[in-house]
């Protein structure tokens, strides 16, 4: 597969996942263009066409882990999070602002398989093989993770710092 | 299992998908087959998952953010303009839009001595990590020395231990008063024989424009063709172009596009060392 081919079908879905990851418009392009000039590098190590996504989104998700900066921002703690579901009214907007400051406190191990799972593109054995953690470990970060996410755009959260 | 923990598997399966296909969730769909309120429960949870993976999704593309890409990868794909032998990452990690018409009298000798013109680039993308020294120091000129060998660093930390620059410079002349309103860098190692010596301007205040001026020797006819190039650093886009005039070569980079790289090149093409 040609490297035009891979920006054509994946760019847009590489820069969300970007946004998403690092909240950060300019990062997030920093984030795709350097994704597909490691591609380009490495294109002989791709030799199954069909996971041609799941290959890009591992080079994002290391090239984002190699340059963010681990800061001390507060997280949420989802010890306490409420059962799924019936936590948003049927007819209540999404606000995306609101997703992004939620997405921005989970703990990373949470947030990225999160995101994966949402823009449906991964199953959670593909978000378990791309993360390195057991099947049993992603479907308890999913379960966790998504219960916080609407218990936060339902209402607001207090973030421990 | 019971209800509570069949509906917490459920929340693995993505909406549309065939996840409950999947062995692992065998007894789940089972049980979902045979119990309403679980099934209800389940759509409702489905039914949530698609409106917040649609707002998840919902990030705007920045404008021709693909068509950079796709130019950004049509350089890297393209071996005629970087060593075949050469493992610099910088060759790919540039992000280099090359005009197409290059004087083929002079190809060759551009393959062969395209490192420096690379590094030039390279010089570019990082001159932002030495954005952060203070306004109140406009005169002090600060240089430092890049490397450009195999692997070059490109995170600050590494870059910050890189050796301080100590050799002599070509200077542009300081009688040009255009010159001293942006950022320029004043020179480039003296000894042409050790090209891949590449002096970067640290800037006090961020630069909208650069001039890097180098003996043409050193960069030789790498730089002599007209050439743009496209860079983006810290989310802003600098456009480049090369020339040579007289015995020194000049490299200069402009925020914006390529609109402003016409505009200040106009301006900057009069400019003689």
């Amino acid at each position: 597969m040609m490297l035009a081919e891979l920006v054509e079908q994946y760019y847009a879905m590489l820069y969300r996942y970007a946004y998403r990851l690092s909240g950060s418009a300019s990062d997030a392009e920093d984030l795709t263009q350097q994704t597909f000039l490691k591609a380009h590098a490495n294109l002989s190590q791709l030799r199954d066409s069909d996971r041609a996504g799941s290959w890009l989104f591992t080079i994002l998700r290391n090239t984002y882990f190699k340059t963010c900066r681990y800061e001390h921002r507060p997280v949420a703690d989802l010890d306490c999070v409420p059962e799924p579901a019936d936590h948003l009214n049927e007819n209540s907007g999404i606000d995306t602002e609101r997703i992004q400051n939620a997405l921005d406190e989970l703990p990373e191990e949470f947030r990225s398989p999160l995101i994966l799972y949402y823009f449906n593109d991964l199953s959670y054995r593909e978000i378990a093989e791309q993360m390195g953690v057991p099947i049993g470990t992603i479907m308890s970060r999913l379960v966790r993770g998504k219960a916080y996410l609407r218990r936060r755009l339902a209402s607001q959260v207090p973030v421990s710092g | 299992m019971d209800h509570r923990d069949a509906l917490k598997r459920l929340e693995v399966v993505r909406p549309g998908s065939r996840d409950l296909d999947d062995p692992e969730l065998a007894e789940v769909a089972r049980m979902l087959d045979q119990s309403e309120e679980l099934r209800r429960q389940f759509e409702a949870l489905q039914s949530l998952d698609r409106r917040i993976g649609a707002a998840i999704r919902d990030v705007t593309i920045p404008a021709e953010m693909k068509d950079r890409l796709i130019a950004i990868v049509r350089v890297a794909g393209n071996p005629a303009q970087t060593d075949p032998g050469d493992d610099i990452e910088t060759g790919s990690e540039l992000s280099r839009i090359e005009s197409s018409d290059r004087r083929s009298g002079r190809r060759n000798v551009m393959l062969r001595r395209w490192r420096p013109v690379a590094g030039a680039v390279l010089a570019a993308a990082l001159l932002p990590i030495f954005g952060f020294l203070v306004w109140h120091q406009p005169r002090r000129i600060e240089l430092t020395v890049v490397e450009i060998q195999r692997k070059v660093p490109l995170d600050s930390e590494s870059l910050s231990r890189l050796p301080p620059f100590d050799e002599q410079l070509f200077g542009l002349p300081d009688t040009v008063p255009f010159l001293e309103r942006s950022g320029i860098v004043r020179g480039w190692t003296r000894d042409a024989d050790t090209p891949h010596m590449l002096a970067i301007y640290s800037s006090p205040r961020p630069a909208k424009w650069t001039l890097i001026v180098a003996p043409a020797k050193s960069i030789t006819n790498g730089a002599s063709s007209e050439s743009g190039t496209a860079v983006l650093i810290r989310g802003r886009w600098y456009q480049t172009d090369f020339w040579v005039a007289g015995e020194y070569t000049y490299v200069l980079f402009v925020e914006g596009d390529s609109r402003d790289l016409d505009r200040v090149h106009e301006q900057v093409r009069g400019i003689q060392v």
